[in-house]
């Protein structure tokens, strides 16, 4: 097993939305484990040792996390607003604690405002969502803990 | 010039666009539901983005999302492919309103062709002849007797409003009529919330004849021949030829000056197919304009050498037709046939026909779920020919190439189809399949 192997190895569950591999090669035991989830839009997540290198496809550019994922979805597309005008404060912070039923954040298509409400309760751990940004249906706009 | 498209549709049609974008260095922007998000138009479009749930009405339909998506991505036009909004005049209007071309024609022209009575009067004003009918609206059960008796039985009710079938009754006497009216007139308004109905005499198995135009700004209008529609199934197209092996020349060039003119009466622009029925005697009647590019467009395309979504595009930039009538040359024989899936699932294994003469329209691939929220054809088989029989034995050839597993499709169905004596000769119309169907599901259990 050569360093570029290993390298080679890394560097593809790096782009992966895999979470945790371990290999053994060579005598030798590898545990690779990402400490954040990753976003991806994988077709299907494969965990086995051997099949580490056809695991999910890389990153793409839209951010459409794991159904895993406890979040808030966007349940149109349109552009997102953290807050309910650019003087008011967001509606969450990262820290926030959040009921269900919480308005999170705003969703606007065609001048209509949709108040984005939480599935779940919370605490924010991510704001994935841009504000002003564009936000795809069944996006995840926050993150909860 | 445009710089940006925003394609709201999906599948083929979707493909068949953006594809003719990348050819003309325009930007695409494909807006889709979750149930196709893993869709080829999806990984060809320049961006994607998800804007509802696998129900139409939410996603495709959803007017209001899709003008949002155009302004946000800075689309200069939308083209809205078949079915769903390409007939909406609403939202071509919608598109007028925000600053948006919508590829097609004006929301007053694809109102005025969408009400089918009014249509109707418009062509009879201009001496296009149309189907014996009522002249106006039929209010009441006694004008609908008065009138039927006067074109004589058999005669179709039909909804003003209507389409997909609904609204329309056969009548064959006249002690049919006061209940067949009432029924119909229910459903309509239960359909299309609109009750409006008229008459018009009933050919019996008609040729189902269509001839495509194409208009500019200018009001140049030409006649790209005819396509032969016929191989239906319960109103649903199978397959398309052109030309149809019906027409002599001297009624194909009729019936296309004449389709001409009820473009130039509608004032027309983009993209059309005006709808004939012929019987067997030559005479041809308009039924209605569909103000949309056509599923079919592509055996039009095969015989005249031109893309007609390519023309589409630059007609809506505001650019001059690319021919003259004159310069309109339909050579050699094509036919499309298309493959439907009967039933959902995915696909395991694809190998399309190739080869000189094949074109294969499809968004399918290995892997690939065919989903159950949305229309079941899932390729077009296209084939030119320098004659029919050229054509016929290449379509033949084709689709015994052509391997979809995973689903069961209507490929062997469609190419035993092609060994029917009636079709060979080309001696068919509307009634074909009803008559030969179970002839061929036969031949489809015990071989030829």
């Amino acid at each position: 097993m050569e360093l570029q192997d290993l390298m080679k190895i890394w560097d593809r569950f790096d782009r992966s939305g895999v979470e945790l591999v371990e290999l053994d090669i060579d005598d030798m035991h590898f545990r690779l484990k990402k400490s954040v989830p990753q976003a991806s839009a994988a077709v299907s997540v494969q965990q086995s040792a051997a099949t580490a290198s056809e695991a999910a496809q890389a990153a793409p550019e839209n951010p459409v996390a794991e159904l895993s994922v406890k979040g808030v979805r966007s349940p149109l597309a349109g552009t997102f607003y953290r807050s309910a005008s650019p003087e008011e404060d967001p509606f969450v912070s990262v820290g926030s604690q959040v009921h269900k039923g919480d308005v999170i954040g705003i969703v606007e298509a065609m001048k209509l405002f949709n108040e984005v409400q939480s599935t779940e309760d919370g605490v924010v751990r991510e704001i994935l969502a841009e504000d002003g940004g564009l936000v795809e249906y069944n996006q995840v706009l926050i993150v909860l803990d | 010039m445009f710089k940006r498209i925003l394609i709201a549709n999906r599948g083929e049609i979707a493909v068949r666009i953006i594809r003719c974008c990348r050819e003309m260095k325009i930007e695409t922007v494909v807006v889709y539901s979750q149930a196709d998000e893993k869709s080829l138009p999806v990984v060809l479009a320049t961006k994607a983005v998800c804007i509802g749930p696998a129900r139409a009405s939410e996603s495709y339909l959803n007017q209001d999302v899709l003008l949002e998506m155009a302004k946000r991505m800075e689309c200069d036009a939308i083209h809205p492919g078949y079915g769903f909004l390409s007939e909406n005049a609403d939202f071509a209007r919608a598109c007028e309103e925000n600053n948006i071309v919508f590829i097609g024609p004006s929301a007053e022209i694809i109102s005025k062709m969408g009400d089918k009575q009014s249509a109707r009067k418009l062509m009879m004003e201009n001496d296009v002849p149309v189907v014996p009918g009522s002249k106006d609206l039929i209010k009441s059960v006694d004008e609908a007797l008065e009138v039927a008796g006067q074109i004589g039985y058999p005669v179709l009710i039909k909804a003003s409003a209507g389409g997909g079938g609904k609204g329309i009754r056969k009548v064959f006497s006249e002690d049919e009529l006061a209940g067949a009216f009432e029924t119909a007139r229910a459903e309509a308004k239960a359909s299309f919330g609109n009750d409006d109905m008229y008459i018009e005499k009933l050919i019996i198995n008609p040729h189902h004849i269509e001839i495509q135009i194409m208009a500019d700004h200018e009001g140049n209008t030409v006649y790209l021949g005819e396509r032969d529609c016929s191989v239906q199934k319960n109103n649903q197209k199978l397959l398309e030829e052109a030309p149809s092996p019906k027409l002599s020349e001297e009624l194909r060039i009729r019936m296309g000056e004449t389709a001409v003119a009820a473009a130039k009466a509608a004032g027309y622009d983009s993209a059309g197919t005006v709808e004939f029925v012929a019987d067997d005697d030559g005479n041809f009647y308009f039924i209605e304009m569909n103000t949309r590019i056509q599923v079919e467009h592509p055996v039009t395309e095969e015989i005249t050498g031109m893309d007609l979504i390519r023309e589409q595009i630059r007609i809506a930039e505001g650019r001059k037709l690319s021919v003259t009538q004159d310069e309109v040359d339909c050579r050699g024989h094509a036919i499309e046939c298309r493959i439907n899936a009967l039933t959902p699932g995915e696909i395991t294994f694809v190998h399309f026909p190739a080869g000189y003469g094949v074109r294969v329209e499809s968004h399918i691939f290995e892997g690939y779920e065919v989903s159950p929220f949305y229309d079941s054809m899932i390729a077009k088989i296209i084939v030119k020919g320098d004659t029919r029989l050229h054509a016929l034995r290449r379509l033949r050839r084709a689709l015994e190439e052509l391997v979809i597993d995973g689903i069961t499709t209507n490929a062997e169905f469609m190419h035993l189809l092609t060994y029917h004596p009636d079709f060979i000769k080309g001696k068919y119309n509307t009634s074909f399949w009803e008559n030969s169907h179970e002839e061929i599901e036969q031949w489809l259990k015990e071989g030829l």
